[in-house]
């Protein structure tokens, strides 16, 4: 089975009096198993013409097993901090949040809902990325 | 203003047979502006009893606290810390009544599993639905512990 980890840190010098230096690393594993994910969406990059709304950018209806374990990847490509992507959640397009101009998220997928996307202007970028098990 | 800054590295050298390596860094600013998140909640670490029978919820962003903001660019980090691969946690954005409430109205994300994280952008919405961020122990899982940071402006 393929191994694959993903590592976030969080620093800052200056955010409390505390020095803020979180780090975990995980390896991409399938649900209740250490075998690792096995399949990918690959690094994928869009670019639109205009702006979008509601753009479906993973759909359940691929992901019909809703106990496993899959990770998203997003990524706003703009260099403007005033170019977002509001990620959505389900058929009501319920808002989780905005990627500002190079900004990114990481997060697990069951599968039980889409991911819609919009964007807030026109030719902006993202890159996304589906790790999954079968 | 505080100067924050995330970097997330996702690798792995035999998943296709054309190695992924890719590594992104960004300072955390807020929306629109070249300006840093000044503001933190955690690194908490919280107990999540559970229940042996029922789903329970439990807030980790409440959208209620005017604290937050709908239209700005906070980030939220939340750690499964079991270190058993069978155990995990369901993440929600939605809103309930108060923690270990068994029922939530809002949609499902996906699951950690132990030692998996997140990190995700986060408007505090309270049109509608609320957007609080919530995490589920299903039934028979008690005592699980998370940790989460909040970074907003």
């Amino acid at each position: 089975m393929p191994t694959t980890t993903a590592q976030i840190t969080l620093s800052s010098a200056d955010l409390t009096g505390d020095a803020l230096q979180l780090t975990s690393l995980t390896t991409l594993t399938g649900h209740a198993s250490n075998s690792g994910l096995t399949h990918t969406t690959g690094v994928n990059r869009i670019t639109f013409a205009s702006a979008q709304t509601a753009y479906k950018l993973v759909a359940a209806s691929a992901y019909s097993d809703t106990t496993k374990a899959h990770k998203v990847y997003i990524k706003n490509l703009s260099t403007s901090n005033s170019e977002f992507v509001t990620i959505e959640i389900g058929s009501s397009n319920t808002i989780l949040g905005r990627l500002y101009g190079g900004d990114w998220a990481f997060l697990p997928y069951d599968g039980t809902n889409d991911i819609d996307i919009d964007t807030s202007a026109n030719a902006m970028s993202i890159e996304y990325m589906v790790i999954y098990e079968q | 203003m505080a100067t924050t800054t995330a970097t997330l590295s996702i690798v792995s050298a035999d998943l296709t047979s054309d190695a992924l390596s890719l590594s992104n860094t960004k300072n955390l600013n807020a929306a629109g502006v070249a300006t840093g998140l000044s503001q933190v909640e955690g690194v908490a670490r919280k107990r999540l009893p559970g229940n042996a029978s029922n789903t329970k919820n439990y807030i980790i962003a409440n959208a209620s606290d005017s604290k937050f903001s709908e239209n700005g660019a906070a980030k939220v980090y939340i750690k499964n810390l079991s270190t058993s691969n069978a155990e995990y946690l369901v993440v929600c954005v939605g809103t309930v009544g108060s923690d270990g409430a068994t029922t939530f109205s809002g949609q499902e994300l996906g699951r950690l599993y132990g030692g998996d994280f997140l990190f995700i952008p986060w408007s505090a919405r309270l049109t509608s639905t609320n957007s609080d961020i919530l995490v589920q122990t299903p039934a028979n899982s008690l005592n699980q512990e998370v940790e989460y940071l909040i970074i907003f402006e």
